[in-house]
């Protein structure tokens, strides 16, 4: 057990867990809003764009939070580290917009795969606490700020299937 | 557990439980960084443009993983992260957000070639500090940055004469 639940630090880092779902409460309205408002289609477009990029980068950052505890945590590290370098190169893949030998992903599949590393992330840093990898408090604010994400990225995909971009 | 014993498990690679797996997994990481280096050296100006574009997401997505790990050590400290270690954490983050959203090309691998060595460096000295990650981690690291810097380096040299 690292700190107690009422650490002023925990607050913190909760503020800046939650200044990190601004760009996707903003993108999911956006999306949604904009089309509606004269000549808005082009920037909805911009935004599914710049929600994917922060969506990818925010995966990675999570999969290197996961390998950090392993770099510091009880347990060591060994090959663990794999998941959390398979997650990054999927998110890479998913953000990457110049696949090559003509292959292109739909970005509503672009989303989805980043929803399913978002929650498989989720799970991952669960069992990490469990094992005392990852700090107690660490878990509850996981599992709210991954909500969030996770609604604002279904709210995206989900105006995309509407628009037929599947 | 106690700081002294934190201290001394960091300091200690036998108690790390690191690996030869994991020393090959991050190199790996590596490999598409240095294969795109030599494609640009060996292809034409377009497809190296294009190699480049590849280089520079690439290296930002390992950015954003470093930070991520600089957070999850800082989280692990038995004192608990201070905000100068959070922010420590945030920084590569934020230096690899402009890659995807700014369109300068030379920009973009520029930025890339600055941050990894500023990274490298603030991580050896937390290290040095001791609050850091542990010293096996940094050696990994440190070769690590060096092949990715020089594949960057390679690639801007060859695609700017190309």
């Amino acid at each position: 057990m690292h700190q107690s639940q009422n650490d002023p630090r925990q607050a913190e880092m909760t503020r800046l867990g939650l200044y990190g779902l601004i760009p996707f409460a903003f993108g999911a309205i956006a999306v949604w809003i904009t089309p509606l408002l004269p000549d808005g289609a082009g920037f909805a477009r911009t935004m599914h764009s710049m929600v994917l990029a922060y969506s990818g980068i925010i995966t990675v950052y999570l999969a290197g939070v996961g390998a950090g505890g392993l770099v510091a945590g009880p347990r060591g590290v060994n090959d663990a580290l794999l998941p959390n370098m398979v997650v990054t190169l999927i998110a890479f893949l998913a953000v990457w917009t110049n696949l090559p030998f003509h292959l292109d992903i739909p970005l509503a599949w672009r989303h989805a795969i980043l929803f399913l590393a978002l929650i498989y992330l989720l799970l991952r840093d669960l069992r990490a606490v469990e094992a005392g990898n990852l700090p107690q408090w660490y878990g509850p604010l996981r599992i709210r700020l991954t909500f969030w994400a996770s609604l604002s990225i279904l709210a995206i995909i989900s105006k995309l299937i509407l628009t037929g971009n599947y | 557990m106690t700081g002294q014993l934190y201290q001394a498990r960091i300091q200690n690679p036998s108690t790390t439980g690191f690996t030869h797996a994991a020393g090959v997994l991050a190199y790996a990481g590596a490999l598409p960084l240095i294969a795109s280096a030599f494609y640009i050296l060996v292809s034409g100006e377009a497809a190296g443009t294009d190699a480049l574009g590849f280089m520079t997401i690439y290296g930002a997505v390992l950015l954003a993983f470093f930070g991520g790990v600089r957070w999850g050590i800082a989280v692990m400290h038995p004192e608990g992260p201070n905000f100068r270690h959070l922010l420590g954490g945030i920084f590569p983050l934020l230096m690899a957000l402009p890659v995807f959203f700014l369109e300068n090309l030379l920009f973009k691998v520029v930025l890339i070639i600055i941050a990894l060595p500023i990274l490298l460096i603030d991580d050896l000295n937390a290290t040095r500090r001791g609050s850091g990650a542990p010293d096996w981690y940094l050696g990994v690291r440190t070769p690590l940055t060096a092949l990715m810097e020089l594949s960057f380096l390679f690639a801007l040299a060859a695609n700017m004469s190309g």
